[in-house]
């Protein structure tokens, strides 16, 4: 039971995300409140989502589906450290549900597919790839590649350039730049395959590879049925999944994350069909995959909680360590304290950690010594690279830590990340104090 | 329309499809891949001395760089061969024809699934200039052979040809391993129809049905089996199977779960939290359902296809927009499924031809799995049915005709896409490593010379590259086959290359071979020609690849 309990707070630990930070500088000032008001934000959305089911479909597929949802590791992950999502979420289905109820169709896809938008582009400065697509900038630049690619040839097989003016036109490239930001929506492995994902891609099970097949047996059932609302409803909620999907600018599942609704939806659909149906071979299947489905989000339950840094961002990691290593100092003792900025923003960290970080003292920039000494009586944290130097293929001198300490830092910390976070600079974190 | 007309449009597709795969083979691939280079040099060694390069006579299966090739191609090669000189064209021409043949067969299925002509020639034309059909055929692939003896099977069981049916399979099978496997399964899934058992309710009815209707296509597998006797027969069962060795996904996994989670000292297969045996089912049927998905055949890029044969640049396997149509047509295929053996037997083509791929340890593997993507057409074939359902359905006649005409207008377009893409664009960014430059134009400046010199050292990186040196100088095959006993004995792998005739592989090294005379190095290393030239009776010939006039050098010591 111990150890059960000491796995699952491995996960629960988990220092807050930048997007966490933002709340809890401005108002809430608890990690731990932030998380409970999270998770009734999309528990809430959950009754919703069943209230929608329950009244177009039926209250057993509403109830399964929400099951699905809410034993997966993204909606674990989602209220765990990611608030801004979890609202969006809320939102979204508040919209729905209330549309539901309106019937005012079209429109109201327009709108809620505006607030998705809108949502993407007010919460955060970033920018997914597809809207950089848009606009023939990229397309320009593709068609001079291919050009320049093509001239390079000493003897190539000879295409009047007029042919290729036409086919390589920006207006046709742009298409296809565009087309190839759709085509990863179908990524079947991202979405059911992603504990034995075949890249080791970053990123959070939306679902354990058994649901696949509840998802085909669901679509199969899908096409059979004549229940339009069944059908308009799985297919609006895909309309939005493709949407947030296209303008989400973050990591892989969280581009998924709306897709939880309508695949949990087709799933529940097989699952009532599975208990329905009197045929025995497809029963006992259709048992055999959902026990397997349980099985499988026990195992991913687990391995998030014994492998958190393997699933989840690493950079909270990095300013956990940083700033409870600062902590422990005196920080009167010196006269600087230089932080990197190289994984995000330091300062709402410091803000988070240490509450009052002077402005005098405290600098939030990458820095470079590998080719002078540390100031006296400063802090200095961030990556092994900053202190011995960089290098363009992340490949950190191996005797880092010996070249530190011989700079003269009187005191070192060091931490290991496991992901790469900070390309060029190393896998090593380092609070070295120079006295 | 009348027949005729129909034959003639078709026939016209296929004869422009030929045209397209057909041209300009010298120039584009710039340069053959060492498989290839072994292909058409064993089908001119067996022309000449009717031996393989190893000395075994009329092979059923090529030793080659220890692999083991199924033989048919370079057999069928040899007529070429013997026609055209041993060139690149000869060699790759048996693929040409392989993947424009395999459009008779693909237009035949696409008559069963598509009544109205005008849109079966649309979507004809369409497939029949699919990124994977234009770039598989214009390289020397005995995989390519095997799809087109497979798609041929595929249809003849189909239409319930018992003995034909397997001798194409048989065909197939001995053009590449993957066939010996996918065949026999696509005969037995089709004699059993297993899909059948999810919607059967009464099993004595399935049973009768099975007994009465499908025992005799066991003969069929019979025949498969007589056929592929010889090959376990005339080479060691073992060796045959050398390819699944180094490549099967049990070895490469194991054990499965991932490290981490599994405890020192504990029996992994007690694990109950993260048990191996579901690691292992997934990792299965991620195999076979990676063949599925859509992002794989139209968007995303393996490592392990970048700089291989089967990379084709800006595509993965079929096109952009037939991956979205794709999607349309798995939706179209599931809806079909219970009421019409056809679909059925198109989840089975995908699954017996996926089957052998998804037991090698990639996760996606397009060259192993070629016998899938005709299945994979016709899947695209209904999602275009779906498709204009939908529009026809959704649309007025105005808008639809707009639609329609934009469509044509579209996949116009992609089409010469796709061919200038394959023709030009590919070559400046594939050659290199499989398909290595400099041997096609090097080779023959150094057949000229070479008599005036005792030795010749080759200095190269690639592991297989004295197959370049056989090839493009047509090396005479009974100097090659007396060093048989000399060379890698069969299970290794890694460095290939042996010392023949006055060749020797070993490294550059200036400082030690300036001494020597009767000289000639071939060396892709750092040359730095002015120390070279400062030495009496020393020349450096610059030799180009498809980008550059500097990727070899010839290093002449009188």
């Amino acid at each position: 039971m111990q150890n059960i309990i000491s796995s699952v707070l491995k996960s629960l630990s988990y220092p807050p995300t930048e997007d966490q930070l933002v709340l809890i500088n401005s108002f809430l000032k608890n990690l731990w409140l932030l998380r409970i008001l999270s998770l009734l934000i999309l528990l809430t959305s959950l009754f919703l989502w069943y209230k929608i089911l329950a009244k177009v479909i039926s209250k057993s597929v509403g109830l399964i589906s929400c099951l699905i949802i809410l034993i997966s590791p993204t909606f674990y992950v989602l209220w765990l450290a990611y608030p801004i999502d979890c609202i969006k979420i809320f939102l979204l289905i508040l919209l729905v549900f209330w549309f539901s109820r309106k019937k005012i169709g079209k429109l109201a896809l327009l709108l809620i597919s505006g607030y998705i938008v809108l949502f993407s582009f007010l919460t955060t400065k970033e920018r997914a790839s597809f809207v950089h697509k848009i606009g023939l900038k990229d397309a320009t630049m593709e068609v001079q590649e291919r050009f320049a690619a093509e001239d390079s040839l000493t003897d190539p097989i000879i295409v009047p350039l007029k042919i290729k003016r036409i086919v390589y036109n920006k207006y046709y490239i742009e298409f296809k730049e565009l087309i190839n930001e759709v085509i990863p929506f179908f990524d079947v492995e991202s979405i059911f395959f992603q504990e034995i994902h075949p890249l080791e891609q970053k990123s959070i099970i939306i679902f354990v590879w058994p649901e696949i097949f509840l998802f085909i047996g669901g679509i199969f059932f899908l096409t059979k049925s004549k229940n339009k609302n069944l059908n308009l409803t799985v297919m609006v909620m895909f309309l939005f999944s493709f949407i947030n999907f296209l303008f989400n600018p973050f990591v892989i599942f969280r581009k998924f994350e709306l897709i939880l609704f309508p695949i949990s939806l087709i799933m529940a659909v097989a699952v009532v069909k599975i208990i329905e149906t009197k045929v025995i071979f497809g029963k006992t299947a259709g048992f055999l995959i959902v026990f397997l489905c349980l099985y499988g989000i026990m195992t991913s339950h687990n391995d998030l909680n014994k492998r958190p840094d393997y699933w989840l961002d690493n950079r909270p990691y990095f300013y956990d360590f940083v700033f409870n290593s600062i902590k422990e100092k005196n920080l009167d003792d010196f006269t600087k304290i230089y932080v990197t900025n190289l994984v995000g923003n330091s300062k709402n960290y410091c803000e988070y950690y240490l509450k009052k970080c002077d402005k005098n003292k405290f600098i939030f920039g990458s820095f470079n010594l590998e080719n002078t000494r540390p100031n006296k009586n400063t802090i200095y944290a961030g990556f092994a690279g900053e202190f011995v130097g960089s290098d363009f293929k992340n490949n950190i001198k191996t005797e880092w830590l010996t070249l530190i300490k011989d700079k003269g830092f009187s005191e070192l910390k060091t931490f290991s990340t496991r992901d790469t976070i900070a390309y060029k600079f190393g896998n090593d974190v380092v609070v070295g104090e120079s006295k | 329309m009348k027949k005729n007309t129909e034959k003639i449009i078709v026939g016209l597709i296929i004869l422009l499809s030929f045209l397209v795969k057909v041209y300009g083979l010298e120039k584009s691939p710039a340069s053959l891949g060492f498989d290839e280079a072994a292909l058409g040099y064993n089908a001119y060694s067996i022309l000449k001395t009717g031996r393989d390069e190893y000395g075994n006579f009329l092979p059923l299966s090529l030793r080659s760089f220890n692999d083991y090739k199924p033989a048919l191609y370079t057999y069928l090669s040899i007529p070429f061969v013997w026609l055209m000189g041993l060139n690149q064209t000869s060699t790759r021409i048996v693929s040409v024809i392989a993947g424009t043949a395999s459009l008779i067969f693909l237009y035949l299925f696409l008559k069963e699934f598509v009544k109205n002509k005008t849109l079966r020639f649309f979507i004809f034309s369409v497939l029949a200039f699919e990124p994977w059909r234009l770039h598989f055929a214009r390289v020397a692939l005995e995989t390519n052979l095997s799809a087109c003896f497979f798609v041929a099977g595929a249809w003849f069981l189909y239409k319930k040809r018992k003995i034909l049916s397997p001798i194409l399979f048989g065909l197939a099978a001995y053009s590449y391993h993957g066939a010996r496997a996918a065949a026999p399964l696509l005969i037995i899934l089709f004699l059993l129809d297993p899909l059948k058992w999810f919607f059967i309710k009464n099993w004595i009815k399935y049973k009768n049905w099975l007994i009465r209707r499908r025992w005799k296509y066991l003969i069929s597998i019979l025949v498969f089996i007589l056929i592929l006797v010889p090959v376990f027969l005339f080479n060691e069962s073992s060796q045959v199977l050398t390819r699944l060795r180094q490549e099967n996904v049990f070895y490469r996994y194991y054990p499965f779960t991932p490290k981490e989670l599994i405890k020192e000292g504990k029996n992994v297969w007690l694990n109950s939290a993260n048990n191996p045996i579901y690691y292992f089912l997934g990792i299965m049927s991620g195999h076979m359902l990676s063949y599925f998905s859509p992002i794989n055949l139209g968007g995303r890029i393996y490592h392990w296809v970048k700089g291989s044969v089967q990379y084709i640049p800006g595509f993965s396997v079929i096109g952009w927009i037939e991956t979205i149509i794709f999607i349309f047509g798995l939706v179209w295929l599931i809806k079909k499924i219970k009421n019409n053996f056809k679909y059925r037997f198109l989840v089975y083509w995908i699954l017996a031809s996926a089957a052998p791929a998804a037991l090698t340890w990639n996760w996606f593997h397009p060259l192993r799995s070629m016998n899938l993507y005709p299945a994979i057409e016709l899947v695209i074939v209904l999602g275009f049915v779906f498709l204009i359902k939908i529009i026809n359905k959704k649309m007025s006649g105005l808008m639809a005709k707009f639609v329609y005409i934009g469509m044509v207008v579209l996949f116009a377009f992609s089409i010469l896409f796709t061919i200038l893409n394959e023709y030009v664009y590919s070559v400046a960014i594939n050659h290199g490593e499989y398909q290595p430059g400099g041997f096609k134009e090097g080779v023959p400046i150094l057949a000229k010379i070479q008599d005036k010199y005792d030795q010749i050292i080759i200095d190269s990186p690639h592991a297989q590259s004295y197959i370049f040196f056989l090839f493009y100088q047509q090396f005479d095959p009974k100097i090659v086959q007396s060093y048989a006993d000399k060379r890698p004995k069969p299970g290794i792998e890694g460095n290939l290359n042996f010392d023949f005739y006055k060749y020797k592989f070993t490294k550059y090294n200036w400082s030690e071979q300036k001494n020597e005379s009767k000289i000639l190095i071939w060396t892709t290393s750092e040359v730095k020609e002015d120390e070279i030239k400062r030495t009496p009776n020393t020349n450096v010939i610059w030799i180009g690849n498809a980008v550059s006039d500097k990727v070899t050098a010839i290093i002449t010591k009188e």
